[in-house]
């Protein structure tokens, strides 16, 4: 397929020329070849360089539009932004914006044929896991198998301090419902979840894993020791592999902060299992969810004005996850029938009254997609414009109802550092703002779990086992609409 | 910076929610512009909250199903607020294109530094707030100055300064 020229810049027909000049400066940014000596960003700029000059000629541009019959172009994707305020007043202050980035697919799933899927099931074998958990996972895993298409790939890795392959990369449809070599896995050693997670992207890299769409979901009931700088490193190298690493915390033991910020690397998320009879229902909503994508990994890359910074950013949609703030994030999944949203929170510096506009944010959404032939990038622009607003102007709804809920999240995130640093008063003055305004929010028994932590702390000086987690990911699934919130404690 | 009227954090200007507790710091709901009748009533006066937050139910969001009043403070004179709406508090001098909702001139409004159109107040479902509108002497939300054009929460007790001109947020 051969890109058009607008799709080369990442905008769309209808775009004015204002627009186009600045995709095409923030094209120049990253592909020029004095700031970007790759080759291939050479060829990617002349070819940038070429739609520019076509683009930013009126009478060139009509003549093209009419060439290319540019009203029948359909962009594989929409995109659409919301601001908590339309317009910035002139501060002699920082003050903050919030914008929402929806991302819609274009795409009629129906039209279009499903590359198969990829899958390494890695899972935790050290000695905690023995009994229920193990037979768990193992019944589990095994059913998943059974449901996925016969030219869908699988393979099973175990790890302990090291790591086994206990099943190399096959097709499902070659799977004997005698093979027992996933009921035989047994429990011993500790936790070093490096080896395995190496072992299982080996998995996904092999040959006949090639143009699948890649999954590793991680089972762990513990805390890896010491390998998590090399793990993270890993994720990275598993992001340009196009590899999206789900991890399943079992028990209240493992490290959920590390695994969330893990799993988010790669544009998914960790989800927290209360119960063993759980693990088969978040399996059987992952495996209809990994069909349903259209993308994995949609990645923003974008610059801002000075001093402007992103100072968090958190998914809202299809799934919740907080994201590490940065210049380049990796954005999640783009479902068919779902938007994918994200909730962006700007420190804007003082601005004069002179300034006429504050650049949040430009640059480009990209991704790739079985379902697409060539990558797709897309240009994204953040502006506020810097006025006095006599009128009277209201937050959007979704704005205000996502922070409603997402203010909750972050702020059990502050309940935690704060009974970790011993500051219990503290703690426990928030946890109960947390469950009256989940009481007032109608989460009465999340509420009740808060509270009952809340009087815990308070004699114990720390969380109970699993009440930390619990409410963390009780609070976080509170973000998904209803009907989606997954599984209530 | 605008302070949360729950907990007292201070939160960046644009904040929705207070960081801390969770207390929504904006209104949210549409108000219609209203122009508030004046009254003396001594039961009003009896109740007067002096103390902050008495009136909280500790979810963070103000109890405000009741009708509130703007109490001209060393007077009698009390302007009852409607709930979803918003007046302008200030001045009528001659010549003026836009008169504001609540005129303070028979206070000595001019002697104590109120500008014409000095600032609004909103009181919607979820809360109420003050906005400055780039009056000349600057409003204050218990002796600390904001700034012009943004919301700023408040709270029964709250005592709202145009210039040295005071007013407190009272409950009936």
């Amino acid at each position: 397929m051969k890109r058009n020229k607008y799709f080369i810049l990442g905008i769309s027909p209808s775009d004015n020329a204002e627009t186009i000049r600045s995709a095409y400066k923030e094209a120049v940014l990253r592909f020029h070849p004095d700031i970007n000596p790759a080759p291939e960003s050479t060829d990617e700029f002349l070819e940038i360089q070429a739609a520019f000059e076509v683009l930013n000629d009126d009478e060139k541009r009509a003549a093209y539009d009419k060439e290319i019959n540019s009203s029948s172009i359909i962009s594989p994707l929409k995109i659409e932004n919301v601001y908590s305020r339309n317009v910035l007043p002139p501060l002699d202050e920082p003050q903050i914006v919030y914008t929402q980035l929806n991302i819609r697919c274009n795409i009629d799933p129906n039209n279009v044929k499903a590359a198969p899927l990829a899958i390494s099931f890695v899972i935790d074998r050290s000695t905690s896991m023995q009994g229920e958990r193990m037979d768990k996972v193992k019944s589990s895993i095994t059913s998943f198998i059974q449901q996925l298409g016969k030219n869908d790939i699988f393979s099973v890795v175990a790890f302990s301090d090291r790591a086994e392959v206990i099943i190399p990369a096959m097709r499902a449809g070659s799977f004997g419902i005698d093979d027992e070599r996933i009921s035989m896995i047994s429990t011993k050693g500790g936790t070093e979840l490096f080896h395995g997670l190496a072992a299982g992207i080996e998995q996904l890299e092999t040959n006949l894993a090639k143009d699948c769409r890649k999954h590793l979901l991680l089972f762990t009931d513990g805390q890896t020791y010491g390998d998590e700088e090399r793990c993270l490193e890993l994720a990275m190298q598993a992001i340009e592999k196009k590899i999206v690493i789900s991890a399943f915390g079992l028990g209240y033991e493992w490290n959920d902060k590390f695994l969330d910020q893990l799993s988010s690397l790669t544009g998914s998320n960790a989800e927290f299992i209360t119960s063993s009879s759980d693990l088969e229902k978040f399996l059987n909503e992952k495996l209809i969810t990994l069909g349903l994508f259209f993308s994995h990994s949609v990645n923003f890359d974008m610059t801002s004005d000075e001093g402007v910074e992103l100072n968090y950013a958190f998914r809202i949609r299809p799934d919740s996850a907080e994201l590490e703030p940065k210049r380049n994030i990796c954005l999640g999944n783009v479902p068919f029938s779902e938007q994918l949203s994200v909730i962006m929170e700007f420190l804007v510096p003082p601005i004069s009254g002179e300034t006429p506009m504050v650049r949040l944010a430009h640059g480009f959404i990209t991704l790739e997609s079985p379902y697409w032939e060539v990558p797709i990038r897309m240009f994204v622009q953040l502006d506020c414009p810097v006025r006095y607003n006599p009128e009277v102007s209201y937050p959007p709804a979704e704005i205000v109802q996502a922070m409603s809920q997402l203010v909750l999240y972050r702020i059990q995130e502050k309940a935690r550092i704060e009974v970790d640093k011993g500051n219990i008063t503290a703690a426990f003055k928030r946890l109960q703002y947390l469950a009256s305004h989940l009481m007032s929010q109608g989460n009465k028994d999340l509420a009740r779990i808060v509270l009952r932590e809340a009087e815990n702390i308070q004699r114990n000086k720390q969380f109970s086992n699993d009440g930390d987690k619990k409410i963390k990911y009780g609070t976080r699934a509170f973000l998904l609409p209803e009907g989606k919130k997954g599984i209530v404690i | 910076m605008i302070i949360c009227p729950n907990c007292n954090h201070r939160e960046f200007v644009g904040a929705l929610f207070c960081s801390e507790c969770a207390a929504k710091l904006i209104s949210t709901s549409r108000l219609s512009s209203a122009i508030p009748e004046q009254v003396l009533q001594e039961e009003i006066r009896n109740s007067i909250y002096r103390n902050r937050r008495v009136n909280y139910v500790g979810t963070g969001s103000l109890v405000l199903n009741k009708t509130l009043n703007l109490h001209v403070m060393d007077s009698d004179q009390f302007f009852p607020l409607k709930q979803n709406s918003r007046v302008i508090l200030g001045r009528i001098a001659d010549n003026q294109s836009q008169i504001p909702d609540i005129d303070l001139s028979p206070f000595h409004a001019y002697a104590y530094g109120v500008s014409r159109l000095h600032a609004e107040i909103r009181y919607g479902d979820d809360g109420i707030v003050v906005i400055d509108l780039s009056s000349s002497n600057g409003t204050r939300i218990n002796g600390q100055l904001i700034t012009p054009h943004v919301e700023y929460p408040l709270t029964i007790g709250d005592i709202i300064t145009l210039g040295k001109f005071r007013i407190q947020i009272v409950q009936k």
